[in-house]
């Protein structure tokens, strides 16, 4: 699971849960793949992610010096954050680990780098 | 015999007139419909089958008035209702239709009587029901406020149902335009082919309008019982129905609860319907999907061009939302989208 993909993902659809976002994120082992670069790409992407949720992330997997904590205008600009929003985004591969819901508590299990969303019939 | 397959068995006198029919017959005439050639295979004795008991049995209730409308009040019913070019009217997978004074609606099976259509039943139909009223026959309704005008062409026809029993009273009435027809009737394993004449009109009645369903096979042409009741067969030509109903406006209180709406207990029902449905799909879609999964992911690998033309539609970082995305085919078709992708696995 791409950090791109995680930026995405909620809980909500669990019957009594509101808004179940962002999920918490436990990882227990990633690993990273190469991806061509493309800062369009990456500036087009971003008004359509949530920041504060792409900032988790990055403290998760220890990233969080790279990603300013707010984001502002200039990111957009720099290309040197760009590029590490790239590596962020679409390099880091979160193999196993766990998603929660924050509302709930129910765990969405992550193996074999796909998180495994399904509910069961009596809980939606 | 393969069952559920007609045959037709022709009789000779000798065995050698049997063997010329075959020769000149078998894989070469095109007596069948659409052109298709027919086989024939010999036979020592004719079965015992009865032939005629689906074409005598007729249900409780049904009433046929033949010649109920003339030649000359056929055309000025035909007009009044008249399929017009320009005109909206449904075409069905097997027929055309027109409603008047409120519209059938084929989701629900149901009129919707808070909504009554502008167009009304045309007063050309007005004299059918001072007629029809002189043969006292047991109707709950003196005039209609709906109608249903089919138009069926030679092949078409109409699945077996029963008139909603909480939508419309008894009967349901039906006048049949321009064609001779074979409408089936059937009742758990009891089945009756009703010969329905052209300018006659249908009365179901009591069991034959809430305990048999009807229907008409699509096909172009019918077997029919003679007055000598030997068999022979008639080409259809096209056929116009009217079908006259009046609304319920009310829960159904017939006596006959197999086929009754108003019987069933929905919130039950649905509870009941939701779990035949999830073991339905567990059986028929996850496990038969588990089976087949790694040899149908093999040989789905070429994108389809029109998909693959929608993907390409969208511009640089869209998001893509796959439900149901299998081997994830479609994920790479265009690179510059930001692709979420499910699919089920367990």
């Amino acid at each position: 699971m791409k950090l791109s993909t995680y930026n995405f993902l909620t809980s909500k659809s669990i019957r009594g849960v509101k808004v179940g976002y962002p999920l918490k994120l436990v990882v227990s082992k990633q690993d990273e793949v190469e991806a061509e670069f493309n800062p369009t790409f990456i500036e087009r992407l971003l008004p359509k992610l949530e920041w504060s949720t792409v900032y988790l992330s990055a403290e998760v997997v220890g990233l969080q010096e790279d990603i300013p904590k707010e984001f502002s205008d200039d990111i957009v600009s720099n290309q040197d954050v760009l590029q590490k929003l790239h590596h962020l985004l679409l390099e880091v591969d979160i193999l196993e680990g766990q998603l929660e819901c924050p509302e709930t508590g129910r765990v969405f299990p992550i193996k074999d780098g796909i998180p495994n969303m399904l509910l069961n019939e009596d809980e939606v | 015999m393969i069952p559920n397959k007609s045959y037709c068995f022709l009789e000779c006198e000798s065995i050698k007139d049997a063997e010329l029919l075959f020769q000149s017959l078998h894989g070469k005439s095109t007596l069948g419909q659409n052109d298709s050639v027919l086989y024939l295979s010999y036979f020592v004795d004719i079965p015992n089958e009865s032939f005629v008991d689906s074409k005598s049995l007729i249900p409780s209730g049904l009433v046929i008035l033949k010649d109920f409308v003339d030649g000359e009040e056929e055309i000025l019913l035909l007009k009044s209702v008249e399929f017009s070019e320009n005109e909206e009217n449904q075409t069905l997978k097997h027929r055309s239709v027109k409603h008047f004074g409120y519209e059938f609606m084929y989701g629900t099976n149901n009129v919707d009587p808070e909504n009554p259509l502008d167009k009304k039943i045309p007063k050309e139909c007005d004299f059918l029901w001072k007629r029809l009223k002189e043969k006292s026959l047991p109707m709950e309704w003196e005039f209609p406020d709906q109608m249903t005008v089919n138009e069926y062409l030679p092949g078409q026809g109409i699945p077996p149902h029963v008139d909603t029993h909480s939508a419309f009273l008894d009967p349901i009435v039906s006048l049949s335009l321009q064609s001779d027809i074979v409408m089936e009737f059937r009742k758990g394993n009891m089945k009756a082919e009703i010969l329905v004449p052209k300018r006659s009109l249908l009365l179901m009645t009591g069991e034959a309008r809430y305990d048999w369903t009807h229907g008409i096979t699509p096909r172009h042409m019918d077997v029919i019982l003679t007055e000598n009741r030997t068999l022979t067969t008639a080409n259809r030509s096209k056929r116009t129905s009217l079908t006259f109903r009046r609304l319920r406006r009310g829960a159904c209180s017939c006596s006959f609860p197999r086929l009754c709406d108003s019987r069933k207990e929905p919130i039950k029902e649905s509870v009941d319907l939701e779990e035949v449905a999830a073991k339905l799909e567990t059986e028929n879609v996850h496990n038969v999907y588990d089976q087949i999964a790694s040899h149908f992911s093999e040989t789905r690998h070429s994108p389809w061009p029109q998909v693959a033309e929608f993907l390409n539609s969208f511009d640089q970082s869209d998001v893509l939302l796959d439900v149901g995305c299998g081997n994830g085919k479609y994920l790479n078709v265009n690179k510059e989208l930001m692709s979420v992708s499910i699919f089920c696995f367990y």
